[in-house]
């Protein structure tokens, strides 16, 4: 099994820019690695290798990157395992970021104080703990911490060297908080509140009715309703909708544009790419010459109207996979889908492997184990597609090659 | 005993006292508003047979046009948080959710609003307020001028075990943290 080290892969040229998406080993998790035409880095998400060592900082020490003067922005798009895997790695080891990135809410106290409560909230989530464990280490190195929000330029190395959140949206954000807070409140806490009250002046407390819109001021009463869900199993609806709040990029890169998905969904109205397409002026009507496809593919991650509008045709487009338990991602159909609407499209494993040889019965993995070390499962790899543009010559394209697991999709002629 | 007018619609539902209706038990009350959808007009002081929470001792009940919550249309919604509790009247911190607004400090006049369950109705007890364009379950093409007030049900969570080591951690990671703006 190759390991990133063992892997044949040059540095970049002086004026290279990059962009490269690196898939988890077993096809879990995945990180971006941005390289400006500065020579800076910039680092979203993070993944690991089999060895559990944090796959983009092998990556870059295997293509000569200091890591310790050289990568200068971190950024965690959201909170979920599949993308924080060995970020406490990368930020221990880059000394000279500037800044950490991630998508709060305004008020970050309670958003801390929700995060503190997570394995309370939601057993099921456990992996939001490792969170915590990121936010410790930012404190304990003081590294700073900027908050994303919608149309915020977070990482600037030139002026055509940039990168700006297309989401979440503060409105967004906020309604996140509420959702954790809404599972938490304690009577310490209401008592913190109330005590705030007490220093609002009574000036400052306005009517409910006088905060409804001119067309609802004739409906005074509220219709007061109990939730439903009163005398049933707690929902799981408010964590899950986590990857609504992932930070999708638009990234400038020498004058050439790319798009980051992340785990961004469609979602409802005023939520995920429908609120990119409807809210994000910074959008306008930039056209992506590579994308990392959003949410591993999923039919949840892909909006048309959004793809047929900001995706070019001669577009790149990059996907990681999903592979846990026996959840598979991304399906084949999603794939012949992007594959359509793009010229090339890339994947870090392949999704058929894990369906027909991944799930064997461990009897037969452990039998083949005592037979011969020769014979390795291929998805165990890292799986690397890398990008590289030379912004000195104005007619260079980008040059892609794949490392690992990772392949260039083509659609079997039937 | 309270008596209050309910505007649901455009139509105005009164009520008449002979018709008042005598909830059995809590679980009645309980199961009429939340499996039935009615709404549950009057309630008097706190009842002595449950001692735990407030419960409505006469009721009258009164069949609310079905709504559709989910497919509200044109509808501007916050998240609130109650901070207090009065006699007449709740404060609560809202924030919009679907618009970008500074969160504000509101009082909801209780003898507007309908019967809310007291388990649910509690300081720091978070909500979503809704107002807007509601389509009948009976007839989704009719839509139904409305305001919710929809509480979000809590699970209980181990206090003592949780409570005081998250809210150190928080307030350790706000001061330690350098925010940049």
């Amino acid at each position: 099994m190759a390991r990133i080290e063992d892997m044949v892969i040059d540095a970049p040229l002086d004026k290279d820019v990059e962009f490269t998406l690196l898939g988890g080993c077993n096809g879990y998790g995945e990180s971006i690695l941005i390289r400006f035409s500065t020579g800076k880095w910039m680092v979203i998400d993070s993944c690991v290798d089999q060895q559990k060592r944090c796959a983009p900082l092998q990556y870059l020490r295997k293509i000569g990157v200091d890591v310790t003067t050289d990568v200068v922005c971190v950024c965690c798009t959201h909170w979920h395992d599949d993308h924080m895997k060995g970020l406490c790695q990368l930020l221990e080891e880059c000394s000279s970021m500037t800044k950490f990135c991630m998508a709060i809410p305004d008020d970050k106290e309670n958003f801390l104080y929700a995060f503190g409560h997570i394995d309370e909230i939601q057993k099921d989530q456990s992996h939001l703990k490792g969170a915590l464990d990121i936010l410790d280490l930012i404190a304990r190195k003081n590294i700073p911490v900027k908050r994303i929000i919608q149309d915020q330029t977070i990482c600037q190395v030139t002026p055509i060297n940039k990168c700006i959140a297309l989401s979440p949206s503060q409105a967004d954000l906020n309604q996140f908080l509420g959702e954790m807070l809404s599972e938490i409140v304690t009577e310490e806490r209401v008592e913190i509140q109330k005590k705030r009250l007490s220093e609002i002046p009574e000036s400052e407390i306005v009517d409910a009715e006088a905060v409804l819109p001119d067309e609802y001021i004739d409906i005074p009463e509220a219709q007061v309703e109990t939730e439903q869900l009163l005398n049933k199993k707690k929902s799981k609806w408010r964590l899950a909708k986590i990857n609504e709040r992932s930070v999708a990029l638009l990234l400038e890169l020498g004058g050439h544009v790319v798009i980051l998905g992340s785990d961004l969904e469609k979602g409802n109205k005023g939520h995920g790419w429908q609120a990119v397409m409807e809210e994000s002026e910074c959008l306008g009507d930039s056209v992506a010459e590579a994308y990392k496809i959003a949410h591993h593919g999923s039919k949840n991650g892909y909006c048309e109207e959004f793809i047929k509008k900001h995706i070019s045709s001669e577009c790149i487009g990059k996907m990681s996979t999903w592979f846990l338990g026996d959840g598979v991602l991304p399906e084949d159909e999603m794939i012949d889908v992007y594959y359509d609407a793009m010229s090339q499209l890339y994947i870090t494993s392949n999704p058929a492997r894990k369906r027909k040889f991944y799930v064997p019965a461990p009897e037969l993995r452990k039998f083949i184990k005592e037979c011969t070390d020769d014979v390795v499962e291929l998805s165990n790899e890292v799986g690397i597609i890398q990008s590289r543009l030379d912004t000195s010559d104005p007619t260079a394209i980008w040059r892609t090659q794949c490392f690992g697991s990772a392949y260039r999709y083509e659609k079997e002629e039937t | 005993m309270q008596s209050d007018t309910i505007h649901l619609t455009k139509e105005i539902v009164t009520f008449d006292e002979k018709e008042v209706v005598k909830p059995q038990s809590l679980d009645t009350a309980y199961g009429m508003y939340l499996e039935e959808r009615w709404s549950v007009q009057s309630f008097a002081e706190n009842s002595d047979e449950h001692s735990t929470c407030e419960v409505p001792k006469y009721a009258k009940a009164v069949s609310m046009p079905k709504i559709s919550s989910d497919r509200a249309r044109d509808f501007h919604q916050w998240i609130g948080r109650i901070i207090s509790i009065g006699e007449d009247d709740f404060v609560a911190k809202i924030e919009a959710v679907r618009f970008e607004s500074p969160s504000q400090i509101v009082r909801f006049r209780k003898n507007k609003s309908i019967y809310v369950n007291p388990e649910l109705m509690e300081e720091g007890a978070t909500f979503y307020w809704t107002v807007g364009l509601f389509p009948l379950e009976s007839n989704p093409s009719t839509l139904v001028r409305q305001s919710e007030i929809r509480f979000r049900f809590r699970t209980p969570i181990d206090i003592d075990r949780a409570q005081k080591e998250a809210y150190e951690r928080a307030q350790r990671l706000i001061e330690k943290i350098s925010w940049l703006e």
